[in-house]
């Protein structure tokens, strides 16, 4: 690494040679650990060789070189392994057409699905769709809505009775 | 061994030749790290006290507050904890350079540590106001965040290898950073008071910046 700076390419291969054999016994003991295949060694290992070279300059002559080599190495093993676990759920995972397959259904979930709730509702006549709205959507007490809608508490109950018998056989009738 | 092994030992040999004779060469551009990060910070000191004045304005005593100890203890305070943390964003940034963030905060933490303790002023703890801790904290943490934007700026030209510890420490020190410029705003003079929610202030940036910083110091 001293070599290097000196412009020595001959020692400086050298070192890299070095350094890359134990380089790819340590990756592939990691990544092994990971559970990941060991095919991809050689790739982590290029990827720390090109690191260390471009970050050549910044090594402290004056500082041990291993630990700056080994720090380096780990956050390289870690990006990789970050990696390959995104790659290999990527793999496991749907695609938005695949899922959409698995949710849809020829099945009618009035409970879980609001659009099937609003089109029988949108059938119902206008002064039963604001009551049913009130009281059966938006939790509202019959009195609250009699106030909201301009009208009697007892016409709104009657309206929410006869509107819901309404759904009821709507829905039944349909599905 | 299969054949694919052998093949991209042969690529790895060739990427090492072709590695090696650039030995020698200096990498042209970018700023090293030497020379972006005092700048950095005499920027984000620079824009946290603009935050400030924005924000709380200076305290209209401040000439006279400048020689009493509580003040003193302020600045003190937050330069101690900033210098550990200037440290331990300095060693972060240099791969395997072995030094625990901890052990260069303690000086600064006993010291405020300390200030509570012998706290005699009988300040209170809440501050001169009701929202004091609320004013004094938000206003320090966000005269920090210029800081901290400077700071991992800066970190990125080094080689920081672990990331959520690296931006806890940049946080830690844009937050003595913004303390340091709040105390010519504050006008809570009581130790505790400071050594207190200051020092919250100041975790909460360092947790923003763990948050921040895998995502912006990764290489």
């Amino acid at each position: 690494m001293r070599a290097e700076r000196l412009g020595d390419s001959a020692a400086y291969e050298a070192f890299l040679r070095d350094f890359a054999v134990s380089l790819r016994r340590i990756v592939a003991l990691q990544l092994r650990q990971m559970r990941f295949s060991v095919s991809e060694t050689e790739d982590v290992v290029q990827e720390v060789l090109i690191a260390v070279h471009s970050r050549r300059d910044q090594w402290n002559p004056d500082r041990p070189l291993r630990p700056w080599l080994n720090a380096i190495t780990r956050y390289k093993i870690i990006d990789a392994g970050r990696r390959l676990r995104r790659h290999a759920r990527g793999r496991i995972d749907f695609t938005e057409e695949e899922w959409a397959a698995v949710f849809a259904t020829d099945e009618v979930d009035f409970d879980h699905n609001v659009a099937d709730m609003e089109k029988l509702i949108s059938e119902l006549p206008r002064s039963e769709q604001a009551a049913v709205r009130a009281l059966g959507l938006e939790g509202a007490s019959a009195r609250e809505a009699a106030e909201q809608l301009g009208s009697s508490e007892g016409a709104i109950r009657v309206a929410f009775h006869r509107s819901l018998k309404k759904l009821m056989a709507a829905a039944k009738e349909r599905f | 061994m299969s054949q694919k092994d052998n093949v991209s030992s042969e690529s790895t040999d060739a990427l090492i030749r072709g590695l090696a004779s650039q030995a020698g060469k200096r990498r042209a551009g970018g700023l090293a790290f030497d020379a972006a990060f005092p700048a950095a910070l005499i920027i984000s000191l620079l824009a946290a006290i603009a935050v400030v004045l924005m924000t709380a304005g200076a305290r209209s005593d401040l000439v006279e507050i400048l020689s009493t100890w509580t003040f003193q203890f302020k600045v003190f305070g937050m330069i101690l904890i900033g210098a550990g943390a200037l440290r331990a964003v300095r060693a972060s940034v240099r791969p395997g350079s072995g030094v625990h963030p901890v052990i260069g905060l303690l000086p600064g933490a006993v010291f405020l540590a300390g200030g509570a303790v012998f706290d005699r002023s009988g300040f209170p703890i809440w501050g001169v106001h009701t929202f004091s801790v609320f004013n004094c904290g938000g206003i320090i943490v966000m005269s920090s965040i210029p800081a901290l934007l400077g700071i991992l700026a800066a970190m990125r030209s080094g080689t920081p290898t672990r990331l959520a510890r690296s931006g806890a420490v940049a946080g830690l020190l844009a937050g003595s950073i913004g303390a340091l410029a709040y105390t010519i705003a504050c006008l809570n003079d009581g130790a505790a008071f400071v050594a207190l929610w200051y020092s919250l202030a100041i975790a909460m940036v360092a947790v923003l910046g763990a948050l921040v910083g895998p995502r912006v110091l990764a290489w």
